[in-house]
C-alpha cells in the first residue's frame, strides 16, 4: 500500500503503452520518486548516452505519499539524464499532476525511445494511448492546457507539458504542469522534446490505499499541526518564499550581475514589500497566495502585471494572473542581471511558465550574456543590435522571448551560460556547476553552499543540502562538509516520499516524515532506514554521475567565486574555501580522496 | 542613549508598536551600556527564534552580542534565518 504497484512503461518508437508490475523490492531500498526513478533509470540508461537521443529515458515518478491526504503530499519528480548537464537530473515539481497521476493508478511512467511525429500521452485511470500532437506541436503551454481539456471534454484533466522552448532545443527547457507548476531545472523538459512527447495528460478517479488508515490518520494529524503552529510557515504562507530577499541583501549571499558583487542596491524594490504595495499606478503585484495538492502551507504566489507596463501594454494575454515571483526567480530575473523591475521580472517569469524555462538557469544564462556585452566579447552585431546592459529592464524582457522561441542571440543564450560562455571564448564567466546556473545564493557569503553546489550531483543548488542554518550562523568551514552530507542525504529521502521538503523547514522533523510512510507503507519505515536510504540515493546518483564520465574535477566552482574576493557583506574579502572543505566532505561520504565511493561505503549501502 | 532597529520579516512582531520610519527601523531610547544581548531581552524576542545581526554591513557573532555594548546613533539590522526558497 502507499503503491499501487504499478509503472506504464511508454515506447515512443513503437508507439505502445504497455502495464508492468513496480519492483518492489527496489521500492524497499528505494521508496518512490528521486530514488526509485534514479533506481530504474541507472539501470535501464547507459550513463555515457546522449541526453537528447532516443536511448535516453524520462521517467516521471510519485512517491508513495504522493495523492494521500497526508499535507504537502503531492510531489513528483521527472528523472532523465540532464539535457543541460550531462549528469543525472531529478526534478521536483508539485500542482495538482502528480496526485492525479497516483489517483490514475500509477506509481512511474518509464518514456523510452522517441516518436517519429509529436504525440502526447493520454491516461484515464487504466487506460493509456498515445494521441497525435501535430496541431499542438508548437503551441505555448497557456494555449496546450485547455486546448487538451477542450479535446477531451474534461476540465479536470490535469496535465504536464512542454513548451515551444522544449521543442526548440533549449537546454534548459523544462516541464510545466497546471500552468505555472515545474519540474524546472536540468533541461528535463529538453530531453521531453526530444523525443516527440508534447504533453502528459492525465485524469485519475481511483484513489489510493494506505497500509493502516488509523495511524496514518493519527500521523498526518500531527505533521498537519505542526505546520499549522509554526511561526515559520505562517511567514512563509504569508510572504512567500521571496521574504529571502530581505536575508541575503543584507547579509551579502545575493548574487548580483553574474556574481560580480553579493548585495544588489535594488533588492527592496524586489521583495515582500514591494510585491504587496501598490506602485505609482495604484496596482499591486501580488493577487494571492496559491497551495500545490494536499498542501497546507501555500508558498506559491500568483501575481499580475501592471496593465500600463512596458511589457505587457500590448499583450492583453499577459495582463491575466499567473505565477508570481519566488525568491529564485526574483533572483535570476532581478539581481542576477541587475534589474529592479518588479514588473518585468514578473513578466520574464510569466515567460517561463508560458513557454517552458526554468527562470534559475535562464537569468543565469542572460546574466553571463550581459557580462559578455559588459566585456565587449558578445556585440551588438552578435545580439542583432539588442543593448545587452546589466540592468536593461527592456533588454530582460526581450531576450526573454528570444529564448523561448529560440531565435536569434535567444539560441545561443538558450544553450546555457557554459556552452555560451565557451562558444565567446570567457568559460570562467559561466556561474554554473556542471553546467547548471547558481541558485540565488554566493558561495563565498554561504561557504556550505557554495560545497553544496559543488558537490551537487545535478549541478549547482539549492534543494539538494540545506547548509542554511549554519552558513547564517558562521564563515568557518569545519562544520560545512558534515552539515552538507547529512542534510543531502536526508533530502534525498524527503524527495523519494511524495511529500515536500518545505515542511522540513517549517517545524516538521524527518521522524514526522517517517510516521506517515511507515503507516502507508509496508516493510517499517524509521528516520534511520530513510536517512540510510538517502545516503544509497545519493550515492547511486554518484556512481551514475562517475559512470558517465564525471570526476572530482567537476567538483568545483567558478574561478570567480575561488579567487575573487567578496566586494561587501558579512563575508567581504572572502572567496569560497571549497580547497578546504571538499577532502573532509569525501572523507565523511566515504569516498576516495577522487571521489569514488569505496568498495566498504557501497556494500554498507547495499549497492 | 538612541538606537536604531531594524526588524526584518517574522521578527516584525516583536516591535510591539509598528515601526516609526519609512524604512521599516524603529528608533528605541535605551540606557547607556545597554549590550546587544540586554536589547534582545528587551524586545522580548525569546531564546528559540532563530535570526541574526548585521550592524554596519557586518555580521555580529555569538559571542559579540554577549559582551558588545551599544553605541548612540547604532544601527541594527536582526534578520530571521530562512530556510530553501
Amino acid at each position: 500500500m502507499g503503491w499501487h504497484g504499478k509503472l506504464l512503461r511508454v515506447n515512443l518508437t513503437a508507439g505502445t503503452c504497455t502495464p508492468e508490475d513496480l519492483n518492489m523490492e527496489w521500492a524497499q531500498a528505494y521508496l518512490g520518486q528521486r530514488g526509485l526513478g534514479s533506481k530504474y533509470l541507472s539501470t535501464e540508461v547507459d550513463p555515457k548516452v546522449d541526453p537528447m537521443s532516443p536511448e535516453n529515458k524520462l521517467i516521471i515518478a510519485t512517491g508513495p505519499l504522493t495523492g494521500t491526504a497526508a499535507p504537502t503530499g503531492g510531489r513528483w519528480s521527472a528523472i532523465t539524464k540532464g539535457a543541460l548537464t550531462g549528469a543525472i537530473a531529478c526534478s521536483n515539481s508539485g500542482g495538482q499532476f502528480g496526485g492525479e497521476l497516483k489517483m490514475a493508478g500509477w506509481d512511474l511512467l518509464i518514456l523510452e525511445g522517441r516518436a517519429s511525429k509529436p504525440v502526447y500521452l493520454y491516461i484515464e485511470n487504466d487506460k493509456a494511448t498515445l494521441q497525435p500532437a501535430d496541431d499542438l506541436w508548437g503551441q505555448s503551454i497557456w494555449d496546450l492546457e485547455p486546448a487538451i481539456k477542450n479535446a477531451h471534454s474534461d476540465p479536470l484533466i490535469r496535465i504536464a507539458s512542454i513548451g515551444p522552448a522544449g521543442e526548440n532545443g533549449c537546454r534548459y527547457a523544462c516541464i510545466v504542469n497546471d500552468l505555472h507548476r515545474a519540474a524546472g531545472r536540468s533541461g528535463v523538459g529538453a530531453v521531453m522534446g526530444s523525443k516527440q512527447l508534447k504533453a502528459i495528460a492525465v485524469r485519475g478517479t481511483k484513489g489510493v490505499g494506505v497500509r493502516d488508515p488509523k495511524a496514518f490518520n493519527v500521523a498526518l494529524k500531527k505533521f498537519f499541526d505542526i505546520l499549522a503552529k509554526s511561526p515559520a510557515r505562517e511567514g512563509l504562507s504569508r510572504n512567500g518564499t521571496l521574504a529571502m530577499m530581505d536575508v541575503t541583501g543584507p547579509y551579502g549571499a545575493l548574487p548580483t550581475r553574474n556574481n560580480r558583487e553579493v548585495q544588489f542596491e535594488g533588492h527592496e524594490k524586489l521583495n515582500v514589500k514591494a510585491m504587496q504595495t501598490p506602485n505609482e499606478n495604484g496596482h499591486t503585484n501580488l493577487i494571492a497566495g496559491s497551495a500545490c495538492f494536499a498542501c497546507t502551507i501555500g508558498c506559491g504566489r500568483l501575481s499580475h502585471i501592471d496593465p500600463a507596463h512596458f511589457s505587457v501594454k500590448d499583450q492583453p494575454r499577459y495582463q491575466k494572473a499567473s505565477g508570481g515571483l519566488e525568491y529564485e526567480t526574483a533572483y535570476a530575473l532581478g539581481a542576477a542581471v541587475g534589474v529592479d523591475d518588479l514588473d518585468a521580472a514578473t513578466y520574464a517569469g510569466f515567460i517561463c511558465n508560458d513557454y517552458g524555462m526554468d527562470p534559475i538557469s535562464l537569468g543565469g544564462s542572460i546574466a553571463a550574456a550581459m557580462e559578455l556585452y559588459d566585456i565587449g566579447a558578445m556585440t551588438d552585431k552578435d545580439t542583432g543590435g539588442l543593448k545587452l546592459e546589466f540592468g536593461s529592464a527592456q533588454a530582460l524582457c526581450q531576450v526573454a522571448e528570444l529564448v523561448g522561441k529560440g531565435e536569434g542571440i535567444g539560441a545561443d543564450i538558450g544553450m546555457g551560460s557554459k556552452l555560451l560562455c565557451e562558444k565567446y571564448g570567457h568559460p570562467d564567466l559561466s556561474m554554473a556547476v556542471k553546467g547548471q546556473e547558481f541558485a540565488a545564493y554566493d558561495g563565498r557569503g554561504m561557504q556550505g553552499m557554495g560545497l553544496a553546489y559543488a558537490t551537487s550531483n545535478r549541478g549547482a543548488c539549492h534543494l539538494r543540502a540545506s547548509p542554511y542554518a549554519s552558513d547564517f550562523e558562521t564563515l568557518e568551514v569545519d562544520v560545512k562538509p558534515a552539515v552538507v552530507k547529512d542534510s543531502q542525504d536526508w533530502i534525498a529521502a524527503i524527495d523519494s516520499t511524495g511529500l515536500c521538503l518545505f515542511a522540513r523547514y517549517n517545524g516538521a522533523e524527518l521522524d514526522h516524515y517517517a510516521a506517515q510512510v511507515d503507516a502507508a507503507c509496508d516493510g517499517g519505515w524509521d528516520v534511520e532506514r530513510l536517512q540510510l536510504m538517502g545516503e544509497r540515493i545519493w550515492n547511486m546518483e554518484r556512481q551514475f554521475n562517475n559512470a558517465a564520465g564525471m570526476t572530482k574535477a567537476d567538483d568545483t566552482l567558478p574561478k570567480r567565486i575561488l579567487e575573487e574576493p567578496a566586494p561587501s557583506g558579512a563575508a567581504k574579502g572572502l572567496v569560497c574555501k571549497l580547497d578546504e572543505m571538499l577532502p573532509r566532505y569525501y572523507d565523511a561520504r566515504g569516498w576516495s580522496p577522487e571521489g569514488v565511493p569505496t568498495s566498504e561505503t557501497l556494500k554498507r549501502l547495499g549497492l | 542613549m538612541r538606537v536604531s532597529i531594524n526588524l526584518v520579516g517574522i521578527l516584525q512582531e516583536y516591535y510591539g508598536t509598528a515601526p516609526d520610519t519609512a524604512d521599516g527601523s524603529a528608533v528605541r531610547d535605551i540606557p547607556t551600556g545597554t549590550t546587544v544581548r540586554e536589547l534582545i531581552v528587551l524586545l522580548g524576542i525569546p531564546d528559540e527564534e532563530e535570526f541574526f545581526i548585521m550592524m554596519d554591513g557586518e555580521r555580529i557573532g555569538r559571542a559579540a552580542i554577549q559582551s558588545r555594548e551599544l553605541r548612540e546613533d547604532d544601527a541594527l539590522v536582526l534578520i530571521p534565518v530562512l530556510k530553501g526558497g
